[in-house]
């Protein structure tokens, strides 16, 4: 398979932006850092839901925390991206978080209303799947047929930070004026991840580090599962088969059946309410909405750390993981509020992401 | 002055204390006979006791500004009056809660607040203030403050300053502006009441808090008013009372706000009779009350400070009263005759106080705790301060910390004591160092301050020392980490953590007890300790970490190995770090208090079971 194949057949796809000028191309990255934090909430809501202690739970933990870290890594070079061309990224304001159920930001996905709730498998199938869903899903390991490109009014992801890269070669080093000092390191330090963006050669190194992430090319057999697009790392709980390295097949991966993977959605989930956004609950649980009002509390702490962390103050993206590390307990407390009345006695409280002041 | 002054303003919302409760028992710090069952919820003092799965977390809650006053005595209750009525009062929004953390399990009197920023807030968004509390411990617990019995009906104060403040546009505001003006620069004068602190049901760990701002003046005292100190004269079922007279405004401040009884179902002063303020000696007496107490809502709305005489001035002889004789709160009952005294400055007018009473310390390292000593609410100068440490807890033969004091206290009524910590060994085997109480008293004052009032002394948490590996090892720091791991397994206890029956189990951010979880959060862990203090996101949450420990853990986050990560074993050879071992001759004065007035201290802890779990 051919690089173009194969990105065309494994990338998100998101409506067109127009990026013909400085202003577009500041826009489309704010856009960009929309749209990779976008994913956060729902993966991080389905992680903090797997309760089990199975090695396929713990498996699935990893798996989703590792997309929901690179999902971070991205919204940070997206955001070194447009500050190294002047721009600001907001973070820090009430519309940055889509108020779930939602579309995704830019149409990525299309229509797809994205709901906040429980790990299950009809949630990687119907959701996380339809979200990194390709064009052209490879059928792993059956040798795919003749990956002919549709006819299509999106774009894919990889097109979309295409067009950015061609707009910033197209402008050339002049628009590279924002201040070096709002630059974020030092926070992920794989291969490629450390980048201050200064100038042309780091803005396409960043732009190609998002974008190669994204495709998933399987380019290190010891770390097979980093190089996987997210879209096949989740069909794994689908097919209940871990993927593995397999110099048989042509793509070098395949399914392995003897490596089940069985999360059992009662016993290995907490049983938490689909979309609290939309759940008012009764007086009685009033531990349940206090933690969800501390919760939002948490969550907007850290996206006030990090829009100061990347509008000039880079140790407060510090401040931010701290309070990630204080969200992650906050979050886990109230997913143990099992409600006493209303409509969804029985079921478990869960997040809002809801911004507060 | 400090908050007690004209211009101040009231607040009053709910907060959360979510403690640890695990670490209640001494017992359980030993590793070795640690069981499974500590980290799981117990009635009374059993198991890990109420709140075992408690992360430490201190957070404000739907707080407001309910009343402001102004320098001309005017209180507005209502926005349209002064716009500071209504504001929201909030933590920090950029970074982790506060932390409130015991000194020490032996010494579970001091609970102390790390990490609190505090602002002001219109609806609009707009941040009007914003400061950063000095870490401070509560002061005067008072269980018997409603009749809710336990915690529940307990309260206590924190008094401190908030630094490093900034204001936004106050124009609008005759208190905030006024406040602005008068305070000296970036600093602000505030106390905290806590109380109605709930360990069971739905509302566990969550209490309520109604407190003052107001400003602060340089050279002031940060945690207490240099003013007229009264107490309880027998025990009874308040707490001591602070007064300020204003000698230019010819008013007194009172701030029965700790010290009035609580009704446990309103929240309001419960009726105590006519409280009158009176200053009297036995030539005669001068009452410039009554209090006006018993309003709804009065107590949130003005946190129990009131101005007296209200209406009027004082007069030329009511001034010379209540400057130069003790000043008594009487109560007298419907009917009553005659008035019962409930609180009462000494007869001498003397009062002593450290300025910081709650002090870590490693062997060899210095702190300075300024006593200051007034008369009647003066400067006390050439007094002769005289002080006493002794262990919180057995042994009593553990080394002592080494104190210095100058002679006599200055004109300002200050003194310095040097607190030098020495090594005091391992007493207690399984607990870090020991735990004293350094009490003092004045040479020219027959007044034991801490029988006066039993929170008047300070608390010491001296380190062991730590001879540490040259090239540390997962086995050489594994034992410290196992201990937290097991007396705070929320945050990073066992990998699945299922506290309380019938509830999911959760995941702990890190497990402390397992080498692979701490080497993948290893940076994290390293950025953390390295915090100061008073960084909400310090590690650890508890602050017990000695400075030896703490830097052996450093090395053996940062030494990693060829695989990045840090090392499993590691190198034999040791080096003894130079300490100071406690070789002055231990030479008790002979006490002037009995050690059983902080022995009985030790029921008062915060953490008591109400009605189990």
């Amino acid at each position: 398979m051919n690089r173009a194949a194969l990105e065309s057949a494994i990338m998100l796809r998101l409506v067109a932006q127009p990026i013909s000028s400085l202003a577009d191309l500041q826009k489309a990255l704010q856009n960009a850092v929309r749209l990779e934090h976008s994913t956060i909430p729902p993966y991080l809501t389905a992680l903090a839901t797997l309760s089990g202690d199975s090695p396929s739970v713990r498996y699935a933990r990893q798996v989703i925390r590792d997309v929901v870290i690179e999902e971070m890594l991205h919204m940070t070079l997206a955001c070194n991206l447009l500050n190294a061309i002047g721009g600001h990224p907001e973070i820090a304001v009430a519309g940055f978080v889509p108020t779930y159920p939602h579309e995704l930001p830019m149409g990525v996905a299309g229509d797809l209303v994205v709901h906040l709730k429980r790990y299950s498998k009809a949630l990687i199938e119907q959701t996380f799947m339809k979200i990194e869903e390709p064009e052209i899903p490879l059928d792993i390991p059956v040798k795919p047929a003749a990956l002919a490109r549709a006819a299509s009014p999106t774009i894919t992801i990889g097109q979309f930070y295409a067009a950015i890269r061609t707009q910033i070669v197209q402008n050339g080093s002049r628009i590279f004026t924002g201040d070096p000092s709002l630059q974020v390191t030092g926070f992920f330090l794989g291969p490629g991840e450390n980048i201050a963006v200064t100038d042309i050669d780091s803005a396409l190194l960043a732009i190609e580090t998002i974008v190669e992430q994204g495709e998933g090319t399987p380019k290190s057999p010891m770390d097979l599962q980093k190089h996987i697009a997210h879209f096949y790392r989740f069909q794994q709980f689908s097919k209940g088969m871990r993927i593995v390295e397999d110099a048989s097949s042509h793509i070098k991966v395949s399914f392995d059946p003897v490596q089940p993977l069985t999360i059992d959605d009662a016993a290995d989930v907490i049983q938490m309410v689909d979309d609290p956004p939309l759940v008012t609950y009764d007086k009685v649980d009033w531990r349940a909405e206090q933690l969800s009002v501390e919760c939002d509390a948490s969550y907007s702490k850290i996206l006030r750390a990090l829009h100061r962390g990347f509008n000039g103050k880079p140790e407060k993206v510090n401040d931010a993981v701290g309070a990630m590390f204080e969200f992650k307990t906050v979050l886990g407390e109230l997913l143990q509020q099992k409600l006493n009345a209303g409509p969804h006695v029985g079921l478990f409280a869960g997040p809002r992401y809801k911004f507060a002041p | 002055m400090s908050y007690l002054h004209p211009v101040r303003l009231h607040l009053s919302g709910r907060f959360r204390a979510d403690v640890s409760t695990v670490n209640n028992d001494p017992k359980h710090f030993d590793n070795a006979h640690f069981s499974p069952d500590f980290q799981k919820p117990g009635a009374d003092r059993t198991n890990g006791w109420w709140q075992p799965a408690g992360t430490g977390a201190w957070r404000l809650l739907d707080c407001h500004v309910t009343r402001a006053y102004r320098l001309d005595g005017s209180a507005a209750s209502s926005r349209n009056e002064d716009v500071a009525v209504g504001l929201a009062v909030r933590e920090a929004a950029d970074r982790s809660s506060a932390k409130i953390v015991d000194l020490d399990p032996h010494q579970q009197g001091v609970s102390m607040i790390f990490g609190l920023a505090l602002r002001l807030m219109d609806d609009q968004g707009h941040e009007l203030v914003h400061g950063e509390l000095e870490p401070v411990a509560f002061f005067d617990l008072n269980f018997a403050r409603s009749s809710a019995g336990g915690p529940s009906g307990a309260s206590a104060y924190f008094q401190s300053i908030l630094k490093n403040v900034e204001w936004g546009d106050v124009a609008a505001s005759p208190c905030l502006a006024q406040m602005k003006q008068v305070s000296s620069e970036r600093t602000l004068s505030i106390k905290l009441i806590t109380d109605q602190y709930i360990m069971s049901g739905q509302q566990r760990g969550y209490g309520r808090i109604t407190g003052t701002l107001g400003p602060y003046f340089y050279g002031e005292p940060r945690t207490f008013i240099i003013g007229r100190h009264l107490a309880p004269p027998h025990q009874n079922q308040f707490s001591p009372v602070d007064c300020r007279v204003d000698i230019e405004r010819r008013k007194v401040l009172i701030d029965v706000g700790n010290s009035l009884p609580i009704d446990p179902i309103t929240g309001d002063f419960l009726n105590s009779g006519e409280l009158t303020l009176a200053a009297a000696d036995g030539a005669g007496a001068t009452a410039i009350g009554p209090l006006d107490y018993t309003s709804d809502g009065n107590y949130s709305r003005t946190a129990g400070i009131y101005e007296l005489p209200a209406g009027r001035a004082l007069t030329d002889a009511e001034l010379a009263m209540v400057t130069n004789k003790p000043l008594h709160l009487l109560a007298r009952q419907q009917g009553a005759t005659s008035a019962d005294v409930i609180v009462a400055e000494n007869d001498d007018g003397a009062y002593v106080r450290a300025e910081r009473f709650v002090f870590r310390l490693d062997p060899g390292a210095s702190a300075i705790a300024e006593l200051i000593a007034t008369k009647f609410g003066v400067p006390f100068a050439g007094a002769t301060a005289q002080v006493k440490a002794e262990p919180f807890t057995l042994p009593e033969n553990s080394p002592l910390p080494m104190l210095a004091i100058d002679s006599k206290t200055d004109a300002n009524g200050r003194t310095k004591l040097t607190i030098t910590a020495v090594d005091p060994g391992t007493p207690r085997t399984f607990i870090d160092g020991q735990v004293y109480a350094i009490s003092f008293s004045l040479q020219e004052s027959p007044t034991d301050p801490s029988k006066f009032d039993p929170s008047n002394f300070i608390s010491l948490l001296m380190f062991s020392a730590v001879t540490a590996p040259l090239a540390p090892g997962w086995n050489d720091v594994h034992p410290i980490l196992e201990q937290y791991s097991n007396l705070y397994p929320r945050p990073h206890g066992p990998n699945l953590y299922a506290p309380f029956t019938g509830l999911p189990p959760s995941h702990p951010v890190v497990n402390l007890n397992d080498y692979d979880s701490v080497a993948e959060f290893a940076r994290h862990i390293a950025w953390a300790l390295d915090l100061p203090i008073d960084h909400p996101s310090h590690m650890p949450v508890t602050r017990d970490l000695s400075g030896a420990k703490r830097a052996l853990l450093l090395k053996w986050l940062r030494e990693v190995g060829a695989d990045g990560k840090p090392k499993r074993i590691g190198a034999i050879a040791a080096a003894a770090p130079a300490t100071v071992r406690a070789t002055l001759a231990v030479d008790k004065p002979t006490p002037k208090f009995a050690a059983q007035a902080f022995k009985a201290r030790l029921d008062l802890t915060r953490h008591q079971p109400a009605d189990g779990v």
